[in-house]
């Protein structure tokens, strides 16, 4: 690891977040699009032919009639716009981390998705609890692991035994950030389970 | 991983959606303010007049063509083709950054050229054994001006990353040893669609 330390920085960094392609990729695509059909008004204006959907003067005159319109209307559009605006600057600003963990290795910058810890420490913590496998069911998210057993109807559950086996399993995985874990016992039972 | 250029992804998204929410914050003012209502509609009611005032001053000269109107369009039309070949450029740079030399060995005799494809053939066929694995995927990228080395892993449910990751890490030592140095490398470990549909494996 100390050799490539600022590669190794600069990978974990960027597999841990998203890069907002996605988002990036289709508003490129729908401001295209718009501009597109903009185009196309004009030449049409230019040919002096009808437009597609609205000449450009129609447009002007769309814009300059929004304060005559209802203004029930022109408020409904309005906050539908101002929410798509706001959830657009959530995507540019926020953080975008994945669910997924680094595993503390020198050799090689390894990640793994949180599910795939979620099903190792499930098979761990159904086979402590005694319960079957299906029975025990986990979640990982960045800071915590909470595994819900349902027990089978008239058997006991040990949970300390199943907290005891994610904490062992958690701490032979050693991940770089420690993840705080809980178990959590369903009030009612399963028969057959 | 790859070279996308995740600061002007932010920037892009980050410009629309100041545009798109001040477009919807203006649109309820106006609904719901009386005094902005009026501004509105006089400040539009000047913008409309002004260009059409522009538009009427800069007429085409006359040619054969059956085009009549300003040429002012014809730069609007310039200025809207310009913005679209950059956004397909900003979408065609997304991704990329994979590499094809592995490693280049210098001397005065000669230079020794390693193909990304040794290791990724060397690699992945000795992950390909493993009963633990459903499948690997080796691929190499360049970044910070270095091959690395990219190993992505689905693996059969309730398997601990941790085998995965010790099974991954004996193959790349082993790859070094073959390779006569070290590689950076990224190990990926996912759960995978096939995963959810194999049955748990029963390794005691």
């Amino acid at each position: 690891m100390t050799a490539y330390r600022s590669t190794y920085q600069r990978i974990s960094r960027r597999e841990m977040h998203s890069p907002r392609s996605v988002a990036a990729i289709t508003l490129a695509l729908m401001t295209s699009a718009a501009c597109l059909w903009l185009m196309s008004e004009i030449v049409l204006h230019l040919l002096g032919r009808p437009g597609l959907l609205a000449t450009p003067s129609e447009i002007a005159h769309t814009v300059a009639g929004a304060g005559a319109a209802p203004p029930a209307l022109v408020g409904v559009i309005g906050v539908a716009t101002g929410l798509i605006g706001a959830l657009l600057l959530f995507l540019a600003v926020a953080p975008g981390r994945r669910s997924r963990h680094l595993l503390a290795i020198e050799r090689a910058v390894t990640i793994v998705d949180s599910e795939v810890i979620a099903s190792a420490l499930a098979r761990d913590a159904a086979r402590a609890a005694g319960v079957a496998p299906d029975n025990a069911r986990v979640t990982v998210t960045s800071r915590r692991v909470t595994v819900h057993i349902t027990p089978t109807s008239g058997t006991p559950v040990d949970r300390t035994a199943a907290l005891t086996a994610v904490q062992e399993h958690l701490h032979e995985l050693g991940l770089r950030r420690v993840l705080q874990p809980k178990v959590t016992v369903a009030a009612v039972g399963r028969v057959g389970a | 991983m790859n070279s996308t250029n995740r600061v002007l992804n932010r920037l892009f998204i980050l410009v629309v959606g100041l545009v798109v929410f001040s477009v919807g914050a203006a649109l309820l003012l106006v609904a719901i303010a009386g005094p902005v209502r009026d501004t509105w509609a006089h400040s539009v009611a000047i913008c409309v007049s002004g260009v059409t005032r522009w538009l009427r001053a800069t007429p085409l000269p006359n040619q054969p063509m059956p085009i009549s109107g300003s040429w002012l369009w014809l730069v609007a039309l310039a200025a809207g083709g310009a913005l679209i070949i950059l956004l397909a450029l900003f979408i065609i740079r997304q991704g990329h950054g994979h590499t094809r030399r592995l490693i280049t060995v210098g001397g005065d005799a000669g230079m020794v050229l390693v193909d990304s494809r040794v290791a990724e053939h060397a690699i992945q066929d000795a992950l390909s054994g493993r009963p633990e694995l459903i499948a690997s995927h080796v691929s190499t990228y360049q970044v910070k001006h270095q091959s690395v080395l990219k190993v992505a892993i689905t693996c059969r449910r309730g398997i601990s990353p941790r085998e995965v990751s010790r099974i991954v890490t004996e193959v790349l030592v082993a790859f070094d040893t073959l390779l006569g140095g070290q590689l950076p490398a990224l190990v990926k470990i996912s759960a995978g669609i096939r995963a959810r549909a194999t049955q748990t494996a029963r390794l005691h």
